[in-house]
């Protein structure tokens, strides 16, 4: 079996990597990773995991992190799954410890109903622009010829004058 | 001379040549005296030479481990390898402004190439003069708030090292660039535009930057795509696309530049739309600025953003500046706008016209998404998270009428609709039906169902527009079909080379959708030794082991995969996971080993191991399909872009832009 | 609309201002104030056991108010927070229980930091953070303060200076 110290580069290197791992976590204060085997987990648990924020990090899910924090949700949600509750109760366990903040999708109520609604406001908004816009240039194509000043009339020939317009 | 003074002095140089630029170029406007116009041209090179020596001065500190230079000392490291140090100028806040400031130069010298070219003396000041009111801005930052040649008083042997996430792929040394080629290249069709507004031309403008724009567009779809892959190589969770604030900063741009670059043609051959157009490239420019002010002010969380700093207000500053200019301009000429004529709904600008909306409603969305969680804030005092299970399901609809609208506008000619259109049509919608069954055939969830519709339904729509030509050109010249089809394909370079970024984006779309259904994430612990069965594959652990690097430690599990059954399916051979520790870094950094194939992609990841006896490690296994062809895509519209930019067929094209000429 | 782009432009600034000069961006309500604390009972690290017996913890029935504070050894901040609390402990110890949670730590470390700083008042080894997620911590050190009654009054994210474990203290002996 080819463990510690076997590797390619001899048992010295093994030596070296550690003094200089220790002296890394001394250094930078790092979370130490404990030296116990995390517990496997199912799919299932990354899928619940994704929707949940990971709190210390900085926007990162709990599924994607590797902070403590985020390892220890991921065995809740698994110890949590084998206790066979559902999706729902396991996010409702976070959200009675961190709120809402801690979904990564806004639940549609009071303030956050707002960014369900937006693609319609956005829609809404911008086609009732486009149609007064619309109107309006109805309106003046529709306006007398005569209203168009003459230094308007120099500027439109001058435009046409410009050579990328030239075929 | 030392890299720190030639850097400074250079960038001082920049910084007065840009004030200059800008002085002169409001004289030559004001007097409307082209000998002003002509120095301010010439101080357009001198900025560039000032900003090509100051960036080079960086480099060249960072290649000589100068650590009396305060950006060296803070984010290089003389352990880097060469091709870390090269790229090290874009890995931190004040390199990156150095590095935009550079393009911004080069954008203003190629735009001073221009003068007397197209662009007038009544326009050639005010658009120079925009563009050096934008480089002085950020030689400004540089000299008084984030100054890269700062010197340090007592020099550290070694500097602090690079940012670990930015040195783990050579994607990172060309994501940012291409990123800033984007951004940066939109504030030409600005300056463009400002120039119109000011000098009341308001329809030429788009002829002239045409290019530009695409030129910027190929760009910023090149580094969203880079930027995928580069999130999908390194950051270790299987996916390339997280919603984080700093990735909508970039795909915002992205989509209201999508967005002019359709109405812009309506405007290019019917007249249409003038004001829209002002304010979608104003909205586009300030989008980059945006994003900018994002990553570097600290206002909101996200995983990408540089250390916040005093940066932030200025680029505040900044992005507001850049609306009013705009859109006040915009609002005191608005009345004497003219449009050529009304907007047919049922014909190619309508499609145009209702693509732009959606992806304006897009840009929307995710604006609104991005900083609503700072409304709340501010009016509730509460916290929440907008995030990526949002953004998904909001996009889907949204993708859904998108891909609709990308079928039928290229299909709809830009006049009337003919009984060719219809059948056309129908032949589209039956491709969409059997898709879509299909799918449903196989067992697939309706949300790929429908993305297999919409691939066949934008496929047949591109076959047909093709095919009908061809088969035109063919008969009525008597050549054979290849033939005509070479014809065509060069001598309407744009229309072709749209056919080739919209197959991309179909395609795009199609993997999107399988991706982010089917992902699969396991992970378990193995014994040196164990065999794990799962996914139709065997993974053995082979052993642990370390290795010195010259700039980080790293933790190496080898493991051996075979496939079982089908759906392993091209996941054997033996990868070396790792984790690596850089001395700078808190927590190691796992490096994912990828092994694409044709359907599903295998991504392996070391998460732990035994730190005392390397008996045991824990793998992380992610399962996507069809991320590969996503890589694919991209590269399929990046070419598709280059089709339509590559010179030869400009001036073909140039005829086809007269506003009587058919397609 | 159009015409009233100044109004945007404002809003947008006014927006990203306030965003800006927020003192602490990060900083998380806690959904606990007001609530009962979460019971918990936890292995004392080892030279708190001769005194306060194998477990602490909260639960039914305080003899007095508790100050829980999370902690970890490899904690910046809470290198200059453990004085402050150990003053805070000989000064208090009579009217109100300081208790530590170490999370995410290594029992050696932990006791390393105990005894490096001479830390008399308890603490509990969580070793995995359970318990801290149980409270909704997002970062060490926290402080929760906690009523005779076994309620939440409030919670401290991030480093206590002195006048602000004083305010404390007084809001929870009133």
């Amino acid at each position: 079996m080819r463990g510690w110290g076997t590797g390619d580069r001899g048992v010295g290197l093994l030596a070296r990597f550690l003094a200089l791992g220790l002296w890394l976590w001394a250094l930078s204060l790092a979370q130490p990773t404990p030296n116990t085997p995390p517990p496997d987990f199912s799919p299932r648990v990354f899928e619940i995991a994704g929707e949940l924020r990971c709190p210390v990090c900085q926007g990162e899910s709990a599924a994607e992190s590797n902070a403590g924090i985020a390892v220890e949700m991921r065995r809740i949600i698994a110890e949590q799954l084998a206790q066979g509750k559902t999706e729902a109760e396991i996010r409702q366990f976070f959200v009675e410890r961190y709120g809402d903040w801690i979904l990564y999708e806004p639940p549609a109520r009071g303030l956050t109903l707002w960014v369900w609604l937006s693609p319609l406001i956005g829609l809404g908004l911008l086609g009732y622009g486009l149609w007064r816009y619309l109107a309006r240039v109805r309106a003046r194509v529709q306006a007398p010829i005569a209203d168009v000043s003459e230094e308007e009339i120099a500027r439109l020939e001058a435009e046409l004058q410009t050579p990328e317009r030239k075929s | 001379m030392t890299p720190g003074l030639l850097g400074g002095v250079s960038l001082l140089a920049a910084l007065i040549f840009s004030v200059m630029g800008l002085v002169l170029s409001i004289l030559a406007y004001t007097l409307r005296d082209g000998r002003y116009l002509e120095v301010a041209r010439r101080l357009s090179t001198l900025s560039l030479m000032a900003a090509l020596v100051s960036f080079g001065a960086l480099e060249w500190a960072i290649l000589t481990n100068d650590f009396s230079v305060s950006y060296v000392a803070n984010h290089s490291s003389a352990n880097n390898p060469l091709w870390v140090k090269l790229v090290t100028p874009w890995a931190a806040l004040e390199g990156s402004i150095l590095l935009w400031a550079m393009l911004q130069t080069a954008y203003t010298w190629l735009l001073s190439l221009r003068v007397g070219q197209g662009l007038d003396i009544w326009r050639a000041p005010v658009a120079l003069g925009t563009l050096f009111a934008v480089q002085v801005f950020f030689f400004a930052v540089m000299v008084f708030v984030a100054h890269p040649f700062d010197a340090v008083p007592n020099p550290p042997p070694d500097g602090r090292g690079t940012n670990p996430l930015l040195q783990n792929h050579w994607m990172m040394a060309v994501h940012p660039v291409l990123m800033y080629l984007g951004f940066v290249g939109l504030s030409v069709p600005f300056a463009y535009a400002v120039a119109a507004m000011v000098a009341k031309r308001f329809q030429s403008w788009i002829f002239e930057t045409r290019w530009w724009t695409l030129v910027a567009w190929g760009f910023l779809t090149a580094a969203i795509f880079t930027g995928k892959w580069w999130s999908y190589e390194i950051l270790g969770w299987g996916g390339y696309w997280a919603w984080d604030p700093v990735e909508n900063a970039s795909i915002i741009p992205w989509l209201l530049a999508t967005a002019f670059l359709h109405t812009a043609q309506v405007q290019e051959r019917k007249g249409l739309f003038k004001g829209w157009n002002f304010a979608f490239i104003t909205l586009t420019f300030a989008a980059t600025v945006f994003g900018t002010f994002l990553t570097r002010s600290g206002v909101i969380q996200s995983v990408h953003a540089f250390a916040s700093g005093p940066v932030g207000a200025w680029f505040l500053l900044f992005l507001l500046g850049v609306m009013a200019v705009g859109l006040g301009l915009l609002a005191r000429v608005s009345a004497e706008i003219r449009e050529a004529g009304e907007v047919r709904w049922r014909s190619r600008e309508g499609a145009l016209l209702a693509g732009a909306l959606f992806f304006g409603t897009f840009a929307f969305v995710v604006v609104l998404g991005t900083l609503w969680p700072l409304v709340v804030e501010i009016v509730s005092g509460a916290k929440v998270s907008v995030g990526a299970p949002f953004f998904n399901q909001i996009s889907i609809p949204l993708g859904i009428f998108m891909l609709l609208l990308m079928g039928i506008g290229p299909v709809l000619p830009w006049r009337h609709t003919n009984a060719q259109v219809m059948r056309n049509l129908t032949a589209m919608l039956i491709a969409l039906g059997v898709g879509t069954l299909l799918g449903f055939g196989l067992g697939l969830t309706l949300g790929v169902s429908l993305a297999i519709g919409l691939f066949a339904y934008n496929l047949t729509a591109i076959w047909l527009m093709v095919a009908q030509g061809v088969r035109e050109r063919a008969r009525s010249l008597g050549i054979s079909w290849g033939q005509a089809l070479l014809e065509l394909a060069a001598s309407h370079k744009r229309r072709f080379g749209s056919h080739i970024v919209h197959f991309g984006i179909a395609l795009a779309a199609l993997t999107i959708a399988f991706s982010q259904t089917y992902r699969v994430t396991e992970q378990k612990t193995l014994q040196v030794g164990e065999t794990w069965q799962t996914r139709g594959m065997e993974v053995r652990l082979l052993s642990i082991s370390a290795k010195e690097e010259s700039n980080r430690f790293a933790a190496i599990a080898p493991i051996e995969v075979r496939s079982t059954s089908l759906e392993g399916w091209g996941s054997d051979g033996r990868y070396q996971t790792r984790l690596n520790f850089y001395p700078q870094m808190g927590s190691p950094l796992a490096t994912p080993v990828v092994k694409y194939s044709l359907y599903n992609d295998y991504y392996f990841v070391l998460m732990q191991f035994d730190q005392e006896r390397g008996q045991w490690a824990t793998l992380k296994i992610i399962v996507t399909p069809m991320v590969w062809w996503l890589w694919v895509s991209g590269l399929i519209i990046v070419l598709g872009t280059l089709y339509i930019l590559w010179p030869g067929g400009a001036r073909v094209v140039s005829r086809q832009m007269s506003p009587t000429a058919g397609d | 609309m159009l015409r009233f782009w100044p109004i945007w432009v404002l809003l947008l600034g006014g927006l990203f201002y306030w965003g800006m000069q927020r003192p602490n961006p990060n900083e998380l309500k806690s959904v606990l104030v007001g609530k009962p604390a979460p019971s918990f009972s936890l292995p004392l690290l080892e030279p708190y056991r001769a005194q306060y017996g194998p477990e602490m913890g909260i639960g039914e029935g305080l003899d007095k108010p508790v100050l829980l504070n999370i902690w970890a050894s490899w904690c910046i901040p809470c290198r200059t927070e453990a004085p402050l609390l150990e003053r805070f402990h000989q000064q208090y110890k009579d009217q109100v229980l300081i208790l530590g949670v170490n999370v995410q730590d290594k029992e050696a470390e932990a006791l390393k930091f105990v005894q490096q700083y001479g830390l008399t008042f308890p603490s509990v080894y969580d070793g995995r953070g359970r318990i801290g997620i149980e409270y909704g911590y997002y970062g060490v050190p926290e402080t929760f303060v906690i009523d005779r009654n076994g309620t939440v009054l409030a919670r401290h994210a991030g480093e206590l200076s002195e006048a602000q474990l004083k305010g404390y203290l007084r809001q929870v002996l009133q």
